[in-house]
């Protein structure tokens, strides 16, 4: 540390000196409000500040020399969420509401690179205020929706083509038989029977799947009914899946619903639509009764072809069920596997024709392997459990390919991690001194961060060697993140928030990412007092 | 079970099981369980001796005769299918799918309110006319459904009377006739006679609806071949109806010298061509038959009480089973009503039997008893030559419960109940009945609960099971004449079974809230499940 450092108390001190001067815009009066959010982008640290109607992109331009670019967004920020390559930020913003006069702010959709150099890519005026956000990953598409006024249209989406920052989002009201969208899903190209094929953003309301084609979302969309419970309720949708089926086949794209408590997994085959129809496809259903509720579903190829994997921890089994005829065939477990996540794409060496997935569960100790071929008699090549000793509770992906088979493995509880290695099929422990800490993977998939927040330790682990670096900065850290340097090395900027005496106030430790070393590090005050210079 | 054999649906065979061999009844209305003041007594039956036949004498000495024999057979009902389709109807929705067992594709028309009872309208000879109807409870009106050329239903909705529950359809489809079976009212009030009928013409262009009333309590309702009549069958006697342009009833023929007795205690049967009436009573030694031109009565007396009668479908045979003395008879129609000495007779003391199964090419019986455990089964040739009335008994290691031949008399399916030392819930059996061959013995884990034969030449068969309380449920398929047999297992309860020739397909329909169907490719076994066909009505597009 050198000469920036100070102490927390300091900066707030700082800062109620600071709100007591006078003829100031008022902004300079407002309290932070903490816990600060705070999203970690390739480039840039996303701070958002309410108070100012902005939010703070930090950067390291090279060394420690930490970089804050305020970008202005609209006001009464909503939300803020990273795209999932964390190469975007997406702020939605309520505006002026009510509105009393023309220049009164409206909603809005703000666009902001997260690289390098943080701007503002575009900003989409909208014309209601609504408080839900889905990005496609794809980076084609957000969705606006959830409205929250005093008269509202829940079924509303503002649908915002990213690929076009000009134009105007367009409003689209679903049908409703009385929900209102809860979960929305893009889906990647699926081939229809008539045209060419196509994307379709699949929402989840309480009681039904809506159909929304991307290629044409002006078109009517496809309300899709969801069976009623054994019990007599309505079915409520608890997730969704999707596949294109055979390449060369445009008549077998499906998509799969999982229904909430119940034991019955719907098909919705976008098939050929009867031939005086012009549209695009027509949804045949079918409902497969997997035996017992199902925690996960997942598309899956095997040697005998497509199926859809639902796994059943209360019978301690997958079933997997024939998308084409619904016959299931099920294949026992020793643990009550709960999540599953297909990993063949992982894989260095991947199978020709079959799916690899991972076998998880919160609330089982250990994951297993399940190899998707098939041999005669069984339905699967082979489940393998690997005892880890920790029951896992989040499975987190590597950035890029080059570390891409390796999976960190989490605990809800447990003081320890693995970092799972998919080709070796080995698991390595990571030990940590205590439970409740934290993990995120490096944007460049090279290391992974620990870190118990409010304590001031946090650690490095080198995925290319597991080898963990453990470092203690002076004050506390809620958060560490790591972005790409201006001058083509890396940081890792560990935030400290300090709350006293009804203020917040946030600084950050700049860090070289790839050589950690707290002797070697700068710490920033007062990042939200208008910026540094 | 022929075609126009007096007989009353029952449940499921399942709910049979357990009060099989304690309480049974020829009358196939009692053993569904009708009501006993419409049957006329606790325990009714024909029993070997007459001493189950409404409690008429019951001996003081000697050792208590067999329980009645039980019609088992008429449980196994199949849905409503036309050539390539099944037709299926849900009261809830008031919608009909009829649903293509080759694509699975679906087509949803609206029915009435609360449709219910449906039956195929069309002609058995015709593959390319698919029609139904379908009685709406709630609304008391009938849809009939003809399929369009080019897809979709054509709709068309007729009056019926109130309480409607069953249905008699004509050959040719021209004629439905809407009646109530009191055997599916529970619990119905004496004074409840369920005696209107309607009759309705469907003759495209010419549809017409014409309520009648006919005696107390019909049992089965018959349409005559040539559909210029029809025949109510009732506590009194039978209800002649003349179909023309102005339906009317014509007569009533009495049954027997008392028709007060009860009812349930006889067995009516009409031939095919509407010219005559057979009679079976519980304890009665005479086959029974009823001129349906002048109402004239004979008698056929055999050498004893007559557990079993079974017309054959063409009406030019029946088949008579006298179990006390071990004999099966063989009475040409109509010769046997006016000659005594028409006939054959085979008799063999030692083997037990009170049933009797034929193919329906008439070329096989199968004789075997229900009303007390018996693992034996006979099978008679009746094909004219020189082994006509040959006979040879198979055992098929557990009590026989029912026996299913196939079409073509080449083989037959017996379903067995298990004995206490068995750990299976049921059993059936594949039965070579030509060659001299073992049967195949298949212990199931769940009481078998429909059957289903396809037609000649048969070479598949589908039994499905069905246990909830262990929720157990699948269909065997049996391939003849390998014997070989496959389980597919089912995610539902199976309800009922059948063929679709056409589509060279069976299927087992299901207990679904949505509506299950599963259909079985008959050459290679694999199965396809449509579930939720109701749903596939509501997606909106």
């Amino acid at each position: 540390m050198r000469f920036l450092r100070t102490s927390s108390a300091a900066l707030v001190v700082a800062s109620a000196w600071l709100s007591g001067c006078g003829d100031r815009p008022d902004h300079w009066d407002k309290t932070v409000e903490l816990p600060v959010k705070q999203l970690g982008l390739t480039g840039s640290v996303a701070v958002v500040d309410p108070s100012l109607d902005r939010v703070l992109m930090l950067g390291v331009a090279s060394g420690q020399n930490l970089v804050s670019t305020p970008l202005g967004v609209g006001k009464n920020i909503v939300t803020a969420v990273a795209s999932p390559d964390r190469g975007t930020l997406f702020v939605l913003s309520r505006g002026v509401q009510p509105r009393r006069n023309p220049e009164d702010e409206r909603p809005s959709l703000t666009v902001i690179d997260g690289g390098l150099e943080p701007k503002r890519l575009a900003r989409y005026s909208l014309t209601d205020p609504l408080q839900g956000l889905a990005i496609d990953p794809e980076g084609e598409w957000a969705v606006v929706f959830d409205a929250g006024g005093i008269v509202v249209n829940p079924n509303e989406l503002i649908l915002v083509n990213l690929k076009d920052a000009k134009a105007e989002p367009l409003s689209k009201t679903i049908r409703s038989f009385g929900g209102r969208p809860e979960r929305l899903t893009f889906t990647s190209e699926l081939a229809v029977p008539n045209g060419a094929p196509r994307r379709l953003l699949i929402v989840e309301t309480g009681q039904d799947v809506t159909l929304v084609d991307l290629s044409a979302p002006t078109s009517d969309e496809v309300t899709i009914p969801l069976p009623k419970t054994p019990t007599g309720q309505p079915g409520k949708p608890a997730q969704v899946d999707f596949h294109d089926g055979d390449p060369d086949d445009p008549t077998d794209a499906r998509i799969a619903i999982r229904l909430a408590n119940d034991p019955n997994v719907m098909l919705a085959e976008l098939g050929t639509p009867p031939s005086n129809e012009d549209k695009p496809f027509r949804v045949t259903l079918n409902v497969a009764d997997v035996g017992g509720v199902p925690s996960d579903i997942a598309f899956v190829q095997t040697d005998g072809g497509l199926r859809l994997a639902a796994l059943v921890p209360s019978g301690y089994r997958a079933t997997l069920v024939d998308p084409s005829t619904t016959v299931t065939e099920t294949v026992a477990f020793e643990r009550p596997y709960s999540r599953l996540t297909r990993v063949t794409d992982s894989v260095t060496n991947k199978p020709i024709q079959s799916d690899v997935a991972l076998l998880w569960s919160n609330s089982a100790v250990g994951v297993a392997f399940w190899s998707l071929g098939k041999t005669s008699g069984t339905p699967f090549r082979s489940v393998d459990p690997y005892d880890i000793g920790i029951s896992v509770a989040r499975v987190t992906n590597v950035p890029g390919d080059k570390y891409a088979h390796l999976k960190i493995l989490e605990s809800a509880s447990a003081p320890e991690f693995y970092i799972l290695d998919l080709d070796k099929r080995q698991s390595f422990p990571m030990l940590t001194n205590a439970s409740g800490f934290t993990l995120d993977v490096s944007p460049d998939g090279e290391r992974a961060w620990a870190l118990r927040p409010g304590t001031p330790d946090f650690a490095s682990i080198t995925l290319s060697d597991l080898h963990p670096t453990s470092l203690t900065v002076e004050r506390d850290v809620s958060a560490v993140h790591e972005l790409a340097r201006r001058d083509g090395g890396r940081a890792v900027l560990a935030i400290h928030a300090v709350y006293r005496d009804g203020h917040g106030a946030l600084g950050a430790t700049v860090l070289d990412a790839l050589a950690p070393d707290t002797a070697k590090s700068r710490f920033y005050p007062g990042l939200m007092f208008g910026g540094l210079r | 079970m022929n075609a126009l054999k007096t007989v009353a649906a029952l449940g499921v065979l399942g709910s049979l099981l357990a009060p099989l061999g304690a309480c049974g009844s020829s009358d196939d209305s009692a053993a569904s369980g009708a009501p006993s003041d419409g049957g006329g007594g606790g325990f009714p039956g024909t029993g070997g001796s007459g001493a189950a036949s409404g409690g008429s004498t019951m001996s003081d000495s000697g050792p208590p005769p067999p329980p009645p024999e039980q019609e088992v057979e008429s449980s196994f009902r199949a849905p409503v299918t036309t050539g390539r389709y099944v037709w299926s109807a849900n009261p809830d929705s008031g919608r009909v799918a009829l649903i293509d067992a080759v694509t699975l594709e679906l087509t949803i028309a609206e029915a009435g309110f609360g449709p219910t009872y449906l039956a195929a309208l069309s002609p058995a000879d015709d593959d390319d006319s698919d029609a139904a109807i379908v009685l709406n409870v709630l609304s008391h009106d009938a849809t009939v459904f003809r399929r369009k050329a080019g897809g979709g239903l054509d709709t068309l909705t007729l009056p019926t009377h109130q309480g409607a529950n069953s249905w008699a359809v004509s050959h040719d489809g021209s004629w439905a006739i809407a009646w109530t079976d009191a055997a599916r009212i529970e619990k119905p009030d004496p004074t409840d006679g369920f005696q209107d009928v309607t009759v309705l013409s469907l003759t495209p262009g010419k549809e017409s609806s014409t309520r009648l009333s006919v005696g107390y309590r019909p049992t089965s309702v018959v349409i005559a071949q040539d559909a210029k009549r029809a025949f109510a069958i009732t506590e009194p006697g039978i209800s002649v109806i003349a179909l023309s342009a102005a339906p009317s009833v014509t007569a009533l023929f009495e049954v027997t010298d008392d028709p007060l007795a009860d009812p349930a205690s006889r067995d009516v049967s009409v031939t095919p061509d509407g010219a005559l009436a057979l009679v079976r009573r519980d304890g009665s030694s005479a086959v029974g038959f009823v001129d349906l031109e002048t109402g004239a009565r004979t008698e056929r007396p055999l050498g004893g009480p007559i557990t079993d009668l079974d017309l054959h479908p063409d009406g030019k045979i029946a088949l008579a089973v006298v179990r006390e003395k071990s004999e099966l008879w063989v009475l040409p129609i109509p010769e046997a009503q006016t000659d005594p000495s028409a006939g054959d007779m085979l008799a063999i003391p030692t083997e037990t039997f009170g049933s009797v199964s034929a193919s329906e090419d008439g070329s096989t019986a199968l004789l075997f008893t229900n009303a007390t455990p018996n693992d034996r089964l006979s099978i008679v040739d009746l094909r004219a030559g020189a082994d006509y009335l040959t006979h040879r008994t198979v055992s098929i290691k557990s009590p026989v419960l029912a026996v299913f031949p196939a079409a073509d008399g080449q083989h037959a399916l017996a379903l067995g109940t298990v004995p206490q030392s068995s750990t299976k819930q049921g059993a059936f059996s594949v039965i070579p009945t030509t060659k001299l061959l073992s049967p195949k013995v298949v212990g199931t884990d769940a009481p078998p609960v429909a059957v289903a034969l396809s037609p000649a030449p048969t070479t598949r068969g589908l039994i499905a099971i069905r246990d909830e309380q262990k929720k157990k449920y699948g269909v065997y398929v049996a391939r003849m004449p390998s014997l070989q047999v496959d389980l597919i297992p089912l995610a539902s309860p199976p309800l009922s079974t059948g063929m679709l020739p056409q589509a060279k397909r069976g299927y087992v329909a299901q207990k679904h809230p949505e509506g299950r169907i599963t259909f079985i490719d008959l050459e290679d076994g694999s199965a396809r499940t449509l579930t939720g066909f109701e749903l596939g009505a509501k997606v909106v597009d």
